[in-house]
């Protein structure tokens, strides 16, 4: 090619070039979707829509199925149970024996169309209660798979991975009745909580969808049909199919295949999950319910990072966070403008227990079953614990607000919390340090020195922190404390090696019957070795009575004999956090117990 | 040759089978699954403790579940992560690829970076310029990244953000920026006292003036290249790859790639009405990237001459480049609709996350998204690894270009170009072969702490949620993945060294 004709070539090429700019270019589209949208922000990311089964239970899953599934009742700002009658009432039938008919709405509807009815509550008492399980517990091992899979159940072999207490104590098939609406169950013995336990009845799974998946019945009344057939005729061969698709189908990270599982009777329904990273929810177009979506595409995102939570928020990607809190956390979502910060308690709480049993100082055994001594020496130790220091210390830069907690079984800001506090005794006796009064028990109690070991997380901050101020106070009195500081402590918890253990209790609800398990012998959380007779019938009247009246003075009783023993001490509430753009959304207000932000997201207000 | 493989492959599933018993045996020990259940308050405990005691079988010794494991994972069946429920394959298909596309291209940009400034730095040894970038790799090199990354999200996105919201131009930062800018190309092209300064004056001015007009004319409201952008840039990037890799006087290796950017000019608006009539999608892309890569190979070869190669080179790197501008151009005219968009809020640079939740959108909207978000994770990682590929290519330069060959290619009178390009950095190259296969390894290991910081869910994350679950089986698939990766690229790097160094014999 000669010169000339490159030359050429380059030239048409740039005239053709010039001429092409005349054109105009093609308008451009973008398909970009223009609704109402409001993030939140959560630390731990959704793999369940199942929150009642044993892996399926933790709070980010609980928030999911909240948003999504109506229910009976639900906690407001006070942390009093409301009813929510658009959704389904519920009554007292008889007090004994306890008898409680639910009554659904004709509001109350699944997001395809098939109302909400008795046969949901068939499955979820059938499902909870545990009654229909028949596979032994030492059977269990080989309900797995190598790989940790669930086997498909052989025929016959009925295991739901689910057990609410109360709810075993429906043994009997409830009453339906015939359309469906209501439906009646009996309890066995009377059980204090049941209204609030009325929220496991709402957290349950669409049987339509069980018998579609389970026994391959496509129409929704044949397949609420069978459920209900299965469990009152305790099919064994169906009910294992149905116990298969309840444990595992509702598990997912991701947006699952069949859409069937995303069915829900909530506000919302959820469009989308991308693993670990969000869920978005759209309006259910069929909820007809009172607690109406505020907004037409809600999303929950997931991150760990706490300051990933504030820069975030800072840049308007999200409008509510809930970071774990620390104070440089807090400080940095302090500094953001439109931005309201919460710092209210959370429902786990920090206490101090001591050990009864195990030959240390605290064992009445030590002194030759001289329980006065033994007394003494825990009444010394609890009174050198400056609960006041370590709120100060600690727990302050994170909320300002925060107080000592001074009831063992309620939750501060709980309606019975102020009654415990004034009759158990707690803030009097140990609300200060006193050094003096510990070092003259121990002489009381003729002991020179006490050695007590401590055990707590060592890869905890704030446990550290919290051993090293006891540390130095008891040492005053004459204690000698022992580092029992362990990664592995939650094994050890129960096992003897330790005097005195500091670590914290997580409360889900405000039910009373939650707390016995600490304190009764051979209580599933007694780790203590604490026996009292009298505790154990107060214990089994609180667990046993209808009326809340009397559980303010049973339980006022029970803390007063805990205290008296000497039991232990609780420190503090654990602080939350969550912030939101106020300029963005109004109306947030968390509460302690799950789901805590998202509890009136109903009430919330874009702007 | 068959016997090395041989020796090699044995040695690595040896290798691997050992790794897993070791792993296998740490991670059981330091484990409790059953941590979350001790704290638990529900009345039935005890059942709950029971029955995941029987799933793990944790009440029998180790080697039973190792074994359980081992027979699983040799027959194909990675297991499922416990708590989740979910299939190990399933929870590492998506993690391979969400760390593959976030480290794959700071991965890319760092090498093309650090072997630039690596080559500069040697070149200009000894000089303000190499001590410049010396000191400034070190501290890059010592920087904590999760440090930098809440900096970057800090500055670049909640900064940026604010200032697009209400644009107020700091002229001192520019003038620095401008300045700075005219200090490195005064450092790099060298020369004569005079000469530098006149660089210096020239690209400082230069610099200040692209910016001022970036920042004041509403470019950023309305980022585009435009066909304009396209002529200059093409000619430019035309110039530029036939100066360094044939030498302007060449003439028809200039002519062959002023000739592919000029054939991308004329395309420019074909192809904007092909985006606008036909949904895109990748294969489309690719597929027309291929093709532009044959045109300018084919533009080459037409003009080629006797010297052919260099012209299709040249040919296809232009093309390479006036391809990404017309791309980039594309994905810039969606930027109005993005930005206002209800879901951006007018903030489009994110701290967080792989993408926009329910943002809807095209292809190029689904395009700009990610790159608003893969933008600061980039950066900060290519800041990080940026470093040491300029140490490593600096060093291996300087070594080259004291050898004899150099002094003799030189003293035949070939020009310095020549000298450098063919002669030394072919040569200096050679010690990446090594270096780079390893870094695959990284590229499927994901980034911990990057991830988990951006919120991306990658390999790094999934291996960190596994630990904190107490999931034994994706942390053992992990640790197969990543360390039958490494062998692979160990063989592959010597393999590689083989090829490239005549001097190098793979032999048993």
């Amino acid at each position: 090619m000669g010169k000339k004709r490159i030359i050429s070539v380059v030239a048409a090429l740039t005239a053709g070039a010039l001429g092409m700019s005349a054109c105009a270019a093609p308008e451009v589209q973008s398909n970009l979707n223009e609704e109402t949208t409001l993030v939140a922000m959560y630390n731990e990311y959704m793999y369940s829509m199942n929150s009642l089964t044993s892996y399926g239970n933790n709070m980010t899953n609980v928030n999911l199925v909240y948003l999504t599934r109506d229910n009976f009742v639900y906690y407001d700002e006070d942390l009093n149970l409301q009813a929510n009658p658009s959704y389904g009432t519920y009554e007292k039938v008889s007090d004994n024996p306890l008898k409680v008919k639910l009554t659904y709405a004709d509001t109350a509807k699944w997001s395809d169309g098939t109302p909400v009815d008795a046969a949901d509550a068939v499955l979820a008492w059938g499902s909870q209660s545990g009654v229909f399980n028949n596979v032994p517990s030492e059977q269990l091992a080989d309900m797995y798979n190598d790989d940790y899979t669930m086997k498909e159940t052989a025929d016959g072999q009925v295991y739901f991975d689910t057990q609410i207490y109360g709810i075993d104590w429906i043994t009997e098939f409830p009453e339906v009745s015939a359309d469906l609406k209501s439906v009646t169950f009996t309890y066995s013995k009377p059980f204090a909580d049941w209204e609030a336990y009325m929220l496991y009845f709402g957290m349950g799974l669409p049987a339509h969808i069980v018998g579609k998946r389970a026994l391959g019945v496509e129409d929704a009344t044949a397949a609420k049909a069978a459920v209900i057939a299965a469990f009152q005729n305790k099919d064994n061969s169906a009910l294992s199919k149905i116990a298969n698709s309840y444990n595992s189908d509702w598990n997912f990270t991701s947006t699952p295949s069949d859409p069937d599982l995303l069915v829900g009777s909530g506000a919302f329904v959820i469009t989308e999950i991308k693993a670990k990273e969000y869920a978005t929810m759209k309006p259910n177009e069929k909820y007809e319910g009172d607690h109406k979506a505020p907004v037409d595409v809600f999303t929950l995102r997931y991150n760990e990072d706490p300051m990933a939570h504030v820069q975030a928020l800072e840049n308007k990607e999200v409008q509510i966070i809930y970071p774990m809190p620390t104070a440089d956390v807090l400080s940095a979502v302090q500094k953001l403008s439109d931005v309201e910060v919460f710092t209210d308690p959370e429902g786990t709480f920090e206490h101090v227990d001591l050990t009864f049993d195990n030959g240390g100082p605290f064992d009445p055994a030590t002194y030759g079953g001289d329980a006065a001594k033994a007394l003494k020496v825990r009444q010394a130790f609890l009174k050198t614990i400056p609960r006041q220091t370590i709120v100060d210390s600690i727990i302050e830069p994170l909320n300002p607000d925060a107080t000592v907690r001074n009831s063992y079984n309620i939750v501060p800001g709980a309606p019975m919390y102020d009654s415990a506090v004034a009759s158990n005794g707690m803030a009097e006796q140990y609300g200060e340090v006193d050094i003096e009064a510990a070092k003259s028990l121990l002489a009381e109690a003729g002991v020179k020195t006490a050695t007590v070991r401590v055990l707590y997380s060592a890869t905890n901050p704030r446990r550290q922190q919290e051993f090293k101020l006891i540390k130095e106070s008891a040492e005053k009195a004459g204690f000698e404390i022992i580092d029992g500081g362990d990664e592995g402590w939650g094994g050890a918890l129960g096992g003897g090696t330790y005097d005195a253990s500091i670590y914290g209790w997580a409360s889900t609800t405000t039910g009373i019957t939650e707390t016995a398990s600490y304190y009764v012998e051979g209580g599933m959380n007694n780790y203590s070795g604490y026996k009292n007779s009298t505790i154990e019938q107060l214990e089994d009247q609180i667990g046993t009575s209808l009326d809340p009246a009397e559980w303010e003075s049973l339980n006022n009783q029970i803390e007063k004999l805990l205290v008296d023993d000497a039991y232990g001490l609780t420190l503090y509430q654990f602080p939350g956090l969550t912030a939101y753009d106020t300029s963005a959304v109004s109306g947030v207000n968390p509460i302690a117990l799950s789901p805590t932000f998202l509890w009136n997201f109903w009430q919330w207000e874009i702007l | 040759m068959l016997r090395f493989l041989a020796r090699r492959f044995a040695l690595a599933l040896g290798t691997l089978f050992v790794l897993s018993v070791l792993v296998h045996l740490m991670v059981d020990t330091a484990l409790d699954p059953l941590e979350d259940l001790r704290l638990s308050t529900s009345p039935n405990k005890a059942t709950l403790i029971a029955n995941r005691v029987a799933m793990l079988k944790l009440d029998q010794p180790w080697i039973v579940r190792y074994w359980d494991w081992f027979t699983q994972f040799i027959q194909g069946n990675p297991g499922i992560a416990w708590k989740s429920q979910q299939k190990v394959t399933d929870l590492m298909s998506g993690a391979i690829q969400t760390s593959v596309s976030l480290i794959l291209m700071a991965t890319v940009i760092a090498l093309i970076l650090g072997v630039l400034v690596g080559i500069v730095s040697a070149l200009r040894q000894y000089t303000a310029l190499d001590y410049s970038i010396t000191f400034v790799s070190f501290v890059l090199y010592s920087l904590p990244i999760f440090w930098v990354a809440v900096l970057l999200k800090q500055f670049l996105a909640i900064g940026l953000n604010d200032y697009l919201a209400d644009p107020e131009v700091n002229w001192v930062l520019v003038g620095v920026l401008s300045a700075i800018s005219g200090l490195f190309w005064a450092g790099a092209l060298g020369g004569d006292r005079n000469r530098k300064l006149l660089i210096l004056g020239l690209a400082t001015l230069v610099s200040f003036g692209t910016l001022a007009l970036i920042l004041t004319s509403g470019w950023l409201d309305k980022p585009s290249i435009g066909i304009v952008g396209i002529i200059v840039l093409g000619a430019a990037s035309a110039v530029t790859v036939t100066l360094v890799f044939a030498g302007l006087a060449n003439k028809r290796a200039l002519y062959s790639a002023l000739a592919t950017a000029g054939l991308g000019v004329v395309l420019y608006y074909p192809l904007l009405y092909l985006f606008a009539f036909i949904p895109m999608n990748w294969g489309w892309i690719l597929g027309l990237f291929v093709v532009a890569i044959g045109c300018g190979l084919g533009i080459g070869w037409l003009f080629g001459g006797s010297d052919r190669g260099v012209s299709m080179r040249g040919g296809a790197i232009v093309a390479i480049f006036v391809s990404v501008l017309i791309f980039v151009d594309r994905v810039m005219q969606v930027y109005p609709a993005y930005y206002n968009s209800n879901t951006i809020h007018q903030r489009p640079i994110a701290t967080i996350g792989v993408e926009t939740p329910n943002l809807g959108g095209d292809f190029w909207v689904q395009q700009l998204d990610r790159f608003t978000h893969v933008l600061l994770p980039t950066i900060a990682l290519v800041l990080i690894s940026f470093a040491s590929y300029t140490r490593y290519q600096r060093g291996s330069m300087l070594e080259v270009l004291s050898q004899d060959y150099i002094r003799t290619a030189r003293a035949k009178g070939l020009p310095e170009r020549v000298v450098i390009v063919r002669h030394a950095l072919r040569n200096a190259l050679m010690p990446l072969a090594a270096i780079i296969p390893v870094d695959l390894v990284t590229l499927i290991g994901g980034a911990v702490i990057t991830e988990t910081i951006f919120g991306w869910s990658g390999m790094g994350k999934l291996f960190i949620d596994s630990l904190k679950n107490a999931e034994i089986s994706p942390v053992m698939a992990y640790v197969m993945l990543t360390g039958t990766v490494a062998m692979l690229a160990a063989l592959a790097a010597d393999f590689l060294y083989a090829l490239l160094d005549p001097r190098i014999k793979v032999a048993a």
